[in-house]
């Protein structure tokens, strides 16, 4: 029943000198949400880069759906089904909220150039159907009410919620969310919970990266936590909270837990 | 301005209607050659504007091969039409599809690589066609120039009106406009617009970017060069002086100041630029100067050009009821 | 033959270095490509040559004139044409045609004042020629090729051993660590301009001299093939400019001379092409990384 998405074997990272990633090894099956934890630049942004082929891991492997995808390029990796969203969100200023969506759904749709100049009924069908999904995203994320603001002049939180509309529109088999709630209020924290729970009803398969622990705890079956590059526990939610290694981790580094 | 703004995006149809009828009927009223040959030019100058649009406007890469294409294509159209007398119909598809595959062989070397190389590998690029125009005395007869370009005809029929040559290039025009509008407005418009905003995000989503930049590119090449096609049999004569990097400046002069991505600004740019070239006649050494002004202080002043900032769809879906407030509206446009 | 084309090329390659000096000076501190360089580098000539025939025959006074005059317009170009739009944090193509409108105003306001004719220029620095082997080589070369090396390395003395080098080199790092260092940015960017202006006029001098006439399409057939010369040693790096420079005189002149001298002028280009292919940051360039 459950398939493999993700399997990161044995991955080091070096910048220079610098090991930003020591040994990682990290699986992920399909309907899981797996959550990724630690200190600022203990290297999880740089993991996620390197699942989504932004960088090439220094020694290692990477594999989708049981293919080697190591060192390939982003885009493919993304059309294999691997969708992220960024640390620093990156959305398309001068786009509304509603064409940010549709932008993403370009893979999905076959219709070429010679389609789109004669208007011929696939490329209406396919027009339709786009901007029917991104909708539907829009409404699935809460966010429709703002459809044809630009997106750059949303509120902070709507604007992660539009980025995880956009990754979702190219329905992938694997969402990477990086701190999905960074700069949300309680509420929309709450509120974003309650998304991923749909999303997990749905069957979605969820890796994410955040800070907090409320929310992780109460989002992923289970989580990993990575410290100076290191892997220093995995485990489900209630493991962690009771591992010396993290406590010790986050107490030194005086965080919340 | 809104209500102005408004009143355009609410009739933006029967006003394009309007201002083409009014295009077509304008050889019946004035039949002045010298005005008509002005109308003309100011057409070419809109093709041109319109390809470089879709790689400067849209795709946010500066370009400054438009001469380089453009001449490429009035050199196809010359060289086959005195030599193998081939009409004008069969050039107007040899032309373009010639300089769009130059230009797409461009692309695939230089797109890959991000940033400043785009201007700089198109300038020298500019330059080499000049210069095998020139020294390739062989097929382009050098700095001589080819003579006695035949009239434009099409199927055996001749077009020596100057009314017919305006049609001629009216024609195009509105061809041009309607598959750059028709694709900027699709997918491929919103995909080639997301990359010039952010091309790491766009890779995110699963898009080659690189394919779609060189498809830009090579349509650019394909536009130019169609537009120089028509300029041979147009002009009857041609030489590489015409086709120098300073061309293409003017190009990118008229499109940013139309207004970058934006389609009625590049038919603004070149029209308003090229009626005002030919009215300053009497003080042609100084066009460049103030064109070189001009740019200096739009750049400082706004630099997105005139209309490059208004986006008639988005007006259109701001005023139904179901758009965002006036107030939320204003906040936007302090934002940008 | 060989030996003498390559002593002409190193000769006008050298000249070509300085000017790229300067669009990689620029680009470091900016991210930015100056197009208006190319146009100093005219301008330096003409205004020498100006100042020239009115002090009659003060060669060095007119010299030490022009470089002043420019090097104050190369404060203006940015103090006017650049400043204004980063403080509107306008974006980079802004910047870049700006420069270009500024190199159009300069290249034809030197057309309407001095006219569109081909002028002569005094070598003053003709002291004869010697030979080497079947090779002539002019004092004029020597001392041109002595001009340049020494204000070379004077140029990377002052950027990599000075205190106001490091301010240059901690700018073009990262703007806002080097603010925070008490870094005069604005100063730094306005004195990048002033050097890279300076060194535009002593080679468009130079090399007028060299060729004894100005005309006008030195800056745009200058402009280009140094700013090609600074991408193919590696934008940033003084070395690469200097390196790339050299090769492009050198690579050109052999190319006019044993391929066809028609072609002259697009060399630069096809090397520079070949070489971005192979190597995006350049000979001498570091390898972009690119920040997520």
């Amino acid at each position: 029943m459950s398939e493999k998405i993700l399997k990161v074997s044995r991955v080091v990272q070096r910048f220079g000198g610098l090991v930003a990633l020591d040994n990682i090894n990290l699986e992920v099956e399909s309907g899981e949400i797996v959550g990724m934890i630690g200190p600022n630049g203990a290297g999880k942004s740089t993991l996620f880069n390197v699942v989504t082929g932004y960088y090439a891991p220094t020694e290692g492997t990477v594999e989708i759906l049981g293919r080697q995808v190591t060192g390939m390029a982003p885009h493919k990796i993304a059309a294999l089904g691997f969708a992220r969203t960024f640390q620093n969100i990156r959305l398309f200023p001068k786009m509304t909220v509603w064409e940010n969506v549709m932008a993403a759904r370009n893979i999905k749709t076959k219709s070429n150039a010679l389609d789109i100049i004669f208007h011929s009924p696939r490329y209406r069908r396919e027009q339709a159907e786009t901007e029917e999904r991104a909708l539907e995203l829009l409404r699935l994320l809460h966010i429709e009410q703002y459809r044809f603001h630009y997106a750059t002049s949303l509120p902070y939180g709507a604007q992660r919620k539009l980025e995880i509309a956009r990754a979702l529109a190219i329905e992938p088999r694997l969402l990477l969310l990086d701190e999905p709630a960074a700069g949300m209020n309680e509420q929309e924290t709450l509120e974003l919970m309650e998304i991923m729970h749909t999303l997990r009803d749905m069957g979605y398969t969820i890796l994410l990266i955040e800070h907090d622990m409320k929310f992780v705890m109460n989002t992923c079956q289970w989580i990993t936590v990575i410290n100076y590059g290191r892997q220093i526990a995995t485990g489900t939610p209630g493991e962690i909270q009771a591992d010396p290694a993290v406590i010790e981790a986050y107490l030194g580094k005086d965080d919340e837990l | 301005m809104k209500r102005i703004l408004h009143f355009i995006a609410t009739y933006s149809r029967p006003l394009t209607l309007a201002a083409l009828a009014c295009l077509l009927l304008f050889p019946l009223f004035v039949t002045n050659a010298y005005v008509l040959r002005v109308a003309a030019t100011s057409l070419i100058y809109v093709i041109l504007a319109l390809g470089l649009n879709v790689v400067t406007g849209y795709m946010g890469q500066t370009s400054f091969g438009t001469a380089a294409f453009w001449g490429i294509g009035a050199y196809t159209g010359a060289i086959l039409s005195t030599r193998i007398g081939l009409g004008t119909g069969l050039l107007f598809l040899i032309a373009p599809l010639l300089s769009g595959v130059i230009a797409m062989l461009l692309g695939m070397c230089v797109l890959k690589l991000r940033g400043y190389y785009m201007a700089i590998v198109t300038l020298g690029f500019c330059e080499i066609v000049r210069l095998i125009e020139l020294n390739w005395m062989s097929l382009t007869r050098g700095p001589l120039g080819i003579m006695n370009i035949p009239k434009l005809s099409f199927f055996g029929v001749k077009v020596t009106s100057s009314q017919g040559v305006f049609y001629v290039a009216l024609a195009m025009t509105v061809l041009v406009t309607y598959v750059v509008w028709k694709l900027m407005n699709s997918r491929i418009g919103l995909t080639i617009t997301a990359i010039r905003d952010d091309e790491i995000a766009v890779q995110s989503m699963g898009v080659n970017v690189v394919k779609y930049k060189v498809g830009a590119f090579a349509l650019y090449g394909m536009i130019c060069g169609f537009a120089g096609a028509f300029y041979a049999h147009f002009m009857s004569y041609i030489d590489p002086t015409m086709f120098k990097t300073l061309n293409s400046t003017e190009v990118i002069i008229m499109v940013i100041f139309g207004g970058l991505g934006s389609i009625p600004g590049s038919y603004l740019g070149a029209i308003v630029l090229t009626v005002i070239t030919e009215l300053l006649r009497d003080l042609v050494e100084y066009r460049m100067l103030i064109y070189g002004f001009l740019l200096v202080i739009l750049m400082i002043v706004k630099p997105e050009g005139i209309l490059g900032s208004v986006n008639l769809k988005h007006i259109r879906q701001r005023m139904q009821p179901s758009g965002p407030s006036e107030a939320g509206e204003e906040k936007e446009a302090r934002h940008e | 033959m060989f030996l003498q084309q390559l002593i002409n090329g190193v000769t006008i390659g050298s000249m070509y270095a300085l000017v790229a000096i300067g669009y990689s000076m620029i680009f470091s501190v900016l991210q930015l490509i100056n197009f208006s360089n190319g146009s100093m580098y005219m301008l330096g000539a003409y205004v020498a040559l100006m100042l020239y025939l009115r002090l009659e025959g003060h060669f060095l006074l007119a010299f030490a004139g022009s470089l002043v005059i420019v090097g104050v317009i190369g404060y203006g170009v940015d103090r006017f044409a650049l400043r204004p739009l980063r403080k509107k944090k306008s974006n980079r193509m802004a910047s870049l045609m700006s420069t270009f409108g500024v190199g159009i105003v300069i290249d034809n306001a030197i057309q309407l004042l001095f006219g569109s004719e081909t002028k002569s220029f005094p070598n003053q620095l003709d002291f004869g020629s010697f030979s080497v082997g079947n090779a002539i080589v002019s004092w004029t070369q020597v001392l041109i090729l002595l001009i340049c090396s020494v204000l070379m390395a004077a140029l990377s003395l002052v950027v990599y051993r000075t205190k106001a080098g490091r301010a240059m080199r901690s700018t073009a790092e990262n703007v806002d660590a080097a603010r925070l260092m008490g870094v005069d940015v604005k100063r730094v960017i306005s004195v990048t301009f002033v050097v890279s202006a300076v060194m535009a006029t002593v080679a468009g001098t130079l090399v007028s001299m060299y060729y004894r006439t100005v005309d006008l399409n030195m800056s745009a057939q200058v402009g280009m093939k140094t700013f090609a010369a600074a991408v193919l040693g590696g934008v940033g790096v003084l070395p690469g400019a200097m390196v790339g420079g050299l090769l492009i005189g050198i690579l050109e002149t052999l190319g006019a001379s044993y391929i066809s001298s028609g072609y002259r002028d697009a060399y630069a280009f096809m090397i520079m092409v070949l070489v971005l292919l192979i190597k995006p940051s350049g000979l001498l360039g570091r390898a972009a990384s690119s920040k997520l």
